[in-house]
């Protein structure tokens, strides 16, 4: 290997013997368990179990894992999978999760979400030659010897494209808004009419702020027993793409549509509510 | 034209290609080094993305090692820096709830009963660099057991082999040798096949599985060269002999 070797972390000087330590952690874990040394073997067992088990499942499941444990992120998780049905470089990938987070600032970058959902199989690297990556093979004939040597080429990279795999299509595609609402409005059957209050102030051209459902809602008897806020339903409906937050809470198609499955929904009684929907 | 020849354990070895083997030997254990040392950084990566990846060296690991490397670096992408931090951390630190977490880079953990750091192998492999006049720096803050350190005390010891070898001081040459083979046998071989197994369960990306194939490799490699420069099958009275003829 023809690379320079970096500075160095030994000294030189014969000095007498530096302050090292011992590691709390370690005093901590010989004292706590005799059987320590046994309580980790099954520890590893069981960790190594655990890695293995997620290693073994499809596609399938660690996209559905995926997006079960990262819901809030669901629609930037989808939007990007959406637009990957045909091979998108990754500048194109970074504007469009800037653009779906505009409102909604994320820790998780582009290229995070994009790792992600190839780590789950729902997405995949290319180029724009192939669907899969490949590696060049370049041979370097030296003058001074008569067997040319074989390198790999790793001078000009590949440009890399994202690619929504197979089981990701799948997904998106198995994926309906619809059903979502559908399963959530037949679960808390009982706050329908709490819904609906949601969904007709968020369907106002300035949308409503977090304070205005809070206004609306606070003294429907609904709430009062267990007691719920107005984030729990606005985030709720946001989840199931019914609601999006523009620097306030706005209807969606989605949410438009079930407000109007909510025609026969009887408002819960509030001065308030009614001021608002006349 | 005659070229310089030098005796080591009754064997004739050509100087200058004695020291350009020993001077590939330091830049391979430095480049090791340097990956198991801390997160690949911009400087390093740009050194990483510039090296010669091999497709045939004649040893499998070696060979999977930089086809596993060359194949990440050879699809990098404007993350790939990002990704690399991010897998050093999964590979070597791990979310810390138990002890096998993570593919931890010091001898004590593998070779102690309870995969403890700061045991018995800390303190001989101390003894042995302060034997060799060397101690860690105040900068280095973790044990003197990190395969980063005994990785760069072998690329020291290869230093010193070809300083030795310029100057024709062969006694200490050979003396150099066996110190190294003694390290690579009591101290790297005796635990990094297991840091490496570990690396292959937890590496994410292809260049830290690659390194673990290429640490390896190189490491049988180094203890073949060792042993065949060295002849071991002769006892140690030959090599003690040998010092006392050429010092």
């Amino acid at each position: 290997m023809r690379v320079n070797a970096n500075s160095s972390d030994f000294s030189n000087n014969h000095r007498s013997e530096t302050e090292c330590e011992a590691s709390q952690n370690s005093e901590l874990e010989t004292t706590q368990c005799e059987n320590g040394y046994l309580a980790r073997n099954i520890e590893q067992e069981l960790f190594s179990a655990q890695t293995d088990m997620h290693n073994l499942k499809s596609a399938d499941e660690r996209i559905a894992e995926l997006f079960e444990l990262m819901k809030p992120q669901r629609k930037v998780l989808l939007s990007i999978l959406n637009s990957c049905y045909e091979k998108q470089p990754v500048h194109e990938i970074n504007l469009l999760v800037a653009t779906v987070q505009k409102d909604n600032v994320s820790v998780y970058s582009a290229a995070r979400f994009c790792l992600l959902l190839e780590e789950a199989g729902a997405l995949a690297r290319c180029t724009y030659d192939d669907d899969s990556l490949k590696m060049a093979v370049a041979s370097k004939p030296e003058a001074d010897f008569e067997d040319c040597e074989d390198y790999y080429d790793v001078d000009k990279p590949n440009k890399v494209l994202w690619l929504t795999t197979l089981e990701g299509r799948a997904f998106v595609e198995a994926d309906n808004f619809q059903d979502r609402l559908l399963a959530l409005f037949l679960e808390e059957e009982t706050y329908l009419p709490i819904y609906k209050q949601v969904l007709t102030l968020c369907s106002r051209e300035e949308g409503a702020s977090l304070s205005d459902i809070s206004g609306a809602i606070k003294e429907s008897p609904l709430l009062k027993e267990p007691p719920l806020h107005a984030a729990y339903f606005a985030e709720k409906l946001e989840k199931s793409d019914a609601l999006v937050w523009k620097k306030s809470w706005h209807i969606t198609d989605t949410g438009k549509e079930a407000l109007l499955r909510l025609g026969d929904v009887v408002y819960a009684q509030t001065e308030d509510a009614r001021e608002v929907v006349s | 034209m005659t070229r310089n020849t030098v005796t080591i354990a009754q064997q004739d070895f050509d100087v200058e290609d004695l020291i350009l083997i020993n001077e590939q030997r330091a830049a391979s254990y430095g480049f090791l080094s340097r990956l198991f040392n801390s997160e690949i950084d911009t400087p390093m990566f740009e050194e990483v993305c510039r090296a010669d990846y091999p497709v045939k060296t004649g040893t499998a690991d070696v060979d999977e090692g930089y086809r596993l490397m060359a194949g990440f670096l050879g699809s990098r992408w404007e993350s790939s820096l990002e990704e690399l931090a991010v897998d050093y951390s999964r590979v070597f630190i791990g979310h810390g709830m138990t002890a096998y977490s993570a593919a931890y880079p010091f001898e004590s953990v593998y070779t102690s009963e309870k995969r403890l750091l700061m045991q018995g192998a800390r303190d001989e492999v101390l003894a042995i660099y302060k034997a060799s006049g060397l101690n860690k720096k105040a900068s280095w803050k973790e044990g003197e057991d990190h395969i980063a350190l005994e990785l760069e005390f072998q690329q020291i010891l290869c230093c010193r082999i070809v300083e030795s070898l310029r100057s024709g001081s062969i006694g200490r040459t050979h003396k150099l040798l066996l110190t190294q083979q003694n390290f690579l046998e009591d101290h790297l071989i005796s635990w990094i096949p297991m840091l490496t197994a570990d690396m292959k369960k937890f590496a994410k990306t292809d260049f830290y599985l690659g390194l673990a194939f290429l640490t390896e490799g190189f490491l049988n490699l180094d203890q073949e060269f060792l042993a065949m420069v060295l002849n071991t099958n002769l006892g140690p009275q030959h090599s003690q002999l040998l010092d006392q003829n050429q010092e």
